[in-house]
């Protein structure tokens, strides 16, 4: 059980329901989830089965109703151990790009001197280095969700939420930042768990997917994908069979779950 | 009782006077058949609400159609005169003044005397400050409402007694305002009117008050004016009204509590208020109006004229009018009550 | 026939260029034009009534009157100091000091009672009532209490105006705080925002456009209230100058004070629409 103590997020016989005027509405569960350090877990379902109810437990914005999520071995609250991606990006209009970066890094208390190069460098590593002194609503919704992402990694978080962060995204805009999103996260000590109901975004970024039933959502399917990624081109690694071989065993569990 | 008491409220009363004075000019000219006598008159206690409360001059005049209203202040009714919107009022002697000199030059006539501030206005000390003569009240501060009978007389109490105003603190307060201020120790002295001076008179020391000041030549007055081509027009009608004030005049002296009945039921204060606030003014009947010190006679004018010349350089020094007239022009704007039928 | 249809279809387009483009390339100046000139025809239209003597020149003075008035009241060599003592603008720089302390101190509660207010629901239940009440209270009915409480200098004048200015702050900021897009506030603690952090660093900026909005509507009232405020012992104000020429029927010394009232209202109130835009250029945007 030493493992445990690990585990980047653990949920023990999960239920979540949310309290509305008519009546309870069960969204999630019973559900048991581990995820560990180096793992990209990609959450697939169909709309309404709880993915973002999923999330939102990890992240600490909300308690469940019934069973245990440990974070980090502790309760979860919103915090700098945590990074969370939402599928609006959700920047502060008052703020520069740059200093969108800069009340993260405050609030993660790094030190004053260092803020501006770290800044840059988180800039430079979604590839917007030039644009920290525009204003947010100056830069495209893809820029837009790069900063976002930038802003949710300033505390160097060891866990990477992200809820439908391309949704609202041209296929072209979002295939690009899946192939970033793989590269920013492939440090082996950090875990990602990805929210998508598209299936090829899925397959081409998981390291492991699991698909959700109708609401309240359960895992219905929990599979590692082992595709090669080192030495081959994005392009490459979509044209690949054995990609299609993921993709097609994954969409017909999806379909499944809604029939 | 100051007749030129002010509200700010009046500033917002321009514009029912500026409508009123677009149509005003007309309805008075009395080509129909029922004639209009619009009668302005203020909410303080005088014989003239005995006049209204019992409609004398409606019963006495049945085929005019009579109109009383209310203003809060002279300088209202010199606007409303000016509009031509009104043809009688009970108005103050300094906003009389005003009226009959440049720029104003309002066409109105002084009918009547209605009263002469007494007692019910008055200079008082607050006693803990130690003041016990006007004189004392050098380097103090001392408040009046400004623009008010209650400040024209205490300008006059000054320059009785050698004082300069520049060396006192003058204070602007509303009456409320002066009680306040004098609880507190704000003011060491004050120049109001009933019932704030009543309050003030407790635990001061009063130094001099209106009936003194009219005395030694410096009274502050209540006249009936009438509005020149109305009375041209109208003798009969300003006769009337003559006839009805001095019988309230009469009874104010002979029977005050029906005077008083009628004032309470006006200006909504107790009867026993209405008595106090009516025997604190000085009430002359027409034939003592004539005295010399007042109206005088056609032959012999009596003083009247001076008293209002006097307010007129006081404004002039105050720079609220442009130039003092000569007294001829004071003594035209008087015509003794009982005189007006030749006699 | 390409050729007819590309007239045809250019016609149109050639005509709207040049008339829509023309006045969108310098909007600020026609704005400033066509204001200007409507200033123009209404004093116009003034001189005229004046001019054509519907009233006495004593009850509505021209405009040329009201310029004599401002030219002799601004004089201090004139025989009386201006007007009753002080010049023009010696009354204006008093009264804009009690409207900016009053302003400044109504601000000032209004923004941190309004945040409380905002955050804690039971706060807001209680004040909501009493602040609501403060605001229908017409500034002269209280104004005696205040002459109790705190005498007859500057304080009971500014302490009318800062409660005259309060209450419009305060439910702007309270709205503001409440109505605050929940989304930004997750983002902010899912960064490791502290409550003190999400207050200062979301809250109040997320809300300031809504709050300046609340500060031009308190400035403005206690703008406005200068004139109740200087009827106690305030006669050297520009309130104080229109009470007393009031008083005195000099009608064209209270239309100058009308007038200098609103214009200078009118550029602080610019002045503060050009500060929520320099703070809050996102407004409309997102
Ligand atoms: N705040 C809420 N109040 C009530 N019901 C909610 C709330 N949030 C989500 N739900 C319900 O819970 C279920 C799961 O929602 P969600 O987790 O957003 O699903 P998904 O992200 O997979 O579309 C849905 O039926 C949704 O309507
Ligand atoms: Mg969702």
């Amino acid at each position: 059980m030493a493992s445990d103590a690990t585990a980047l997020a653990d949920l023990v016989d999960v239920e979540h329901g949310y309290r509305t005027k008519a009546g309870a509405v069960p969204a999630l569960g019973p559900i048991d989830l581990r995820v560990d350090p180096g793992e990209f877990l990609v959450v697939v379902g169909p709309s309404g089965s709880g993915k973002s109810t999923l999330l939102r437990l990890i992240a600490g914005f909300e308690r469940p109703t019934a069973g245990d999520v440990l974070r980090l071995g502790g309760t979860p609250v919103p915090g700098r151990d945590v990074g969370v991606v939402f599928q609006q990006p959700r920047l502060f209009p008052w703020q520069t790009v740059a200093g969108n970066i800069g009340a993260a890094l405050r609030w993660a208390d790094v030190p004053k001197p260092d803020r501006s190069r770290r800044t840059a460098e988180l800039l430079a590593a979604v590839g917007l280095a030039e644009l920290g002194p525009r204003r947010t609503w100056e830069i495209s919704g893809g820029q837009q969700q790069r900063v976002a992402i930038a802003r949710a990694l300033a505390a160097r978080p060891k866990l990477l939420l992200m809820d439908e962060p391309f949704a609202a995204l041209d296929a072209l805009t979002r295939e690009r930042l899946q192939e970033d999103v793989r590269s920013l996260t492939d440090d082996a000590g950090q875990g990602v768990v990805f929210v998508t109901h598209s299936v090829d975004e899925a397959v081409f970024l998981a390291s492991r997917i699991i698909v959700l039933t109708d609401r309240p959502g359960r895992i219905a399917l929990d599979v590692p994908i082992t595709l090669p990624r080192k030495g081959i081109s994005a392009d490459e690694l979509r044209g690949s069979p054995e990609y299609a071989a993921f993709r097609g065993e994954i969409a017909a569990a999806v379909r499944a779950t809604v029939s | 009782m100051s007749v030129t008491r002010r509200s700010v409220l009046s500033l917002l009363a321009l514009g029912p006077v500026l409508a009123a004075c677009g149509v005003g000019g007309s309805s008075s000219s009395g080509s129909g058949s029922q004639r209009v006598v619009r009668i302005a008159y203020q909410n303080f206690a005088d014989s003239t609400l005995l006049v209204k409360d019992q409609a004398t001059l409606e019963k006495a005049l049945p085929d005019h159609k009579i109109t009383w209203t209310s203003f809060d202040s002279g300088a209202s009714i010199n606007t409303a005169f000016l509009g031509g919107a009104i043809d009688l009022a009970v108005i103050g002697s300094s906003p009389t003044a005003q009226a009959l000199c440049p720029p104003l030059n309002i066409p109105y006539k002084v009918i009547e005397l209605l009263n002469v501030i007494g007692d019910s206005e008055a200079l008082v000390a607050r006693k803990a400050s130690g003041v016990t003569a006007i004189t004392d009240l050098v380097g103090r501060k001392v408040a009046a409402p400004f623009g008010s009978t209650s400040h024209y007389s205490l300008l006059a109490a000054l320059q009785q007694a050698g004082v300069d105003p520049g060396a006192v603190t003058l204070v602007d307060l509303e009456p409320q305002n002066i009680q306040a201020a004098w609880q507190r120790g704000d003011i060491d002295a004050a120049y109001v009117w009933t019932p704030v001076l009543s309050v003030l008179q407790q635990d001061g020391v009063t130094l001099t008050d209106s009936a003194k000041l009219a005395a030694a030549g410096k009274p502050t007055l209540t006249f009936t004016v009438a509005r020149t081509e109305f009375l041209d027009a109208n003798r009969d009608v300003v006769d009337k009204w003559l006839e009805a004030t001095n019988r309230a005049i009469g009874l104010v002296k002979t029977d005050p509590g029906v005077v008083a009945e009628a004032v309470s039921r006006q200006i909504g204060s107790s009867k026993e208020d209405a008595i106090a606030q009516l025997k604190q003014n000085i009430y002359l009947d027409h034939a003592e109006q004539r005295a010399p010190e007042y109206f005088g006679t056609k032959e012999s004018p009596g003083k009247l004229a001076d008293r209002l010349r006097d307010a007129a350089q006081f404004l002039h020094g105050q720079k609220k009018i442009e130039s003092v007239p000569e007294l001829e022009t004071f003594r035209a704007a008087l015509i003794a009550p009982g005189a007006v039928d030749g006699k | 026939m390409p050729q007819a249809l590309a007239e045809v279809s250019d016609k149109p387009q050639g005509t709207a260029r040049p008339a829509s483009r023309a006045p969108r390339s310098t909007p600020a100046a026609r704005t400033v034009l066509v204001r200007a000139a409507a200033v123009l025809v209404l004093l116009g239209v003034w001189q005229l009534l004046a001019l054509a003597g519907f009233w006495p020149p004593v009850i509505l003075p021209g405009p040329v009157q009201v310029w004599d008035q401002l030219l002799i009241t601004s004089d201090a060599a004139n025989g009386q100091g201006g007007y009753a003592g002080s010049t023009l603008l010696e009354r204006l720089g008093v009264s804009l000091r009690r409207v900016g302390y009053g302003s400044a101190y109504g601000i000032l509660i209004g923004v941190v009672l309004g945040l409380v207010m905002g955050l804690v629901p039971l706060v807001r239940a209680v004040t909501e009532p009493a602040v609501t009440f403060l605001r229908a209270l017409p500034p002269l009915a209280y104004l005696s209490l205040l002459v109790i409480w705190f005498g007859i200098d500057e304080e009971p004048k500014v302490y009318l105006l800062m409660i005259a200015a309060f209450p419009p702050v305060a439910v702007a900021t309270a709205t503001a705080v409440t109505g605050v897009n929940r989304q930004y506030v997750e983002a902010a603690q899912a960064l490791g925002a502290s409550r003190g952090h999400v207050i200062a660093s979301v809250i109040l900026p997320a809300s300031a456009p809504e709050i300046i909005t609340g500060v031009r509507l308190a400035v403005g009232i206690a703008y406005s209230s200068v004139v109740a405020a200087e009827t106690v012992n305030g006669a050297d104000g520009i309130g104080g100058m229109v009470l007393n020429a009031q008083r005195y029927n000099q009608t064209s010394v209270v239309i100058l004070g009308l007038f200098v009232i609103g214009i200078t209202g009118l550029l602080i109130d610019t002045a503060i629409v050009g500060v929520q835009r320099a703070l809050s250029p996102w407004r409309g945007l997102v």
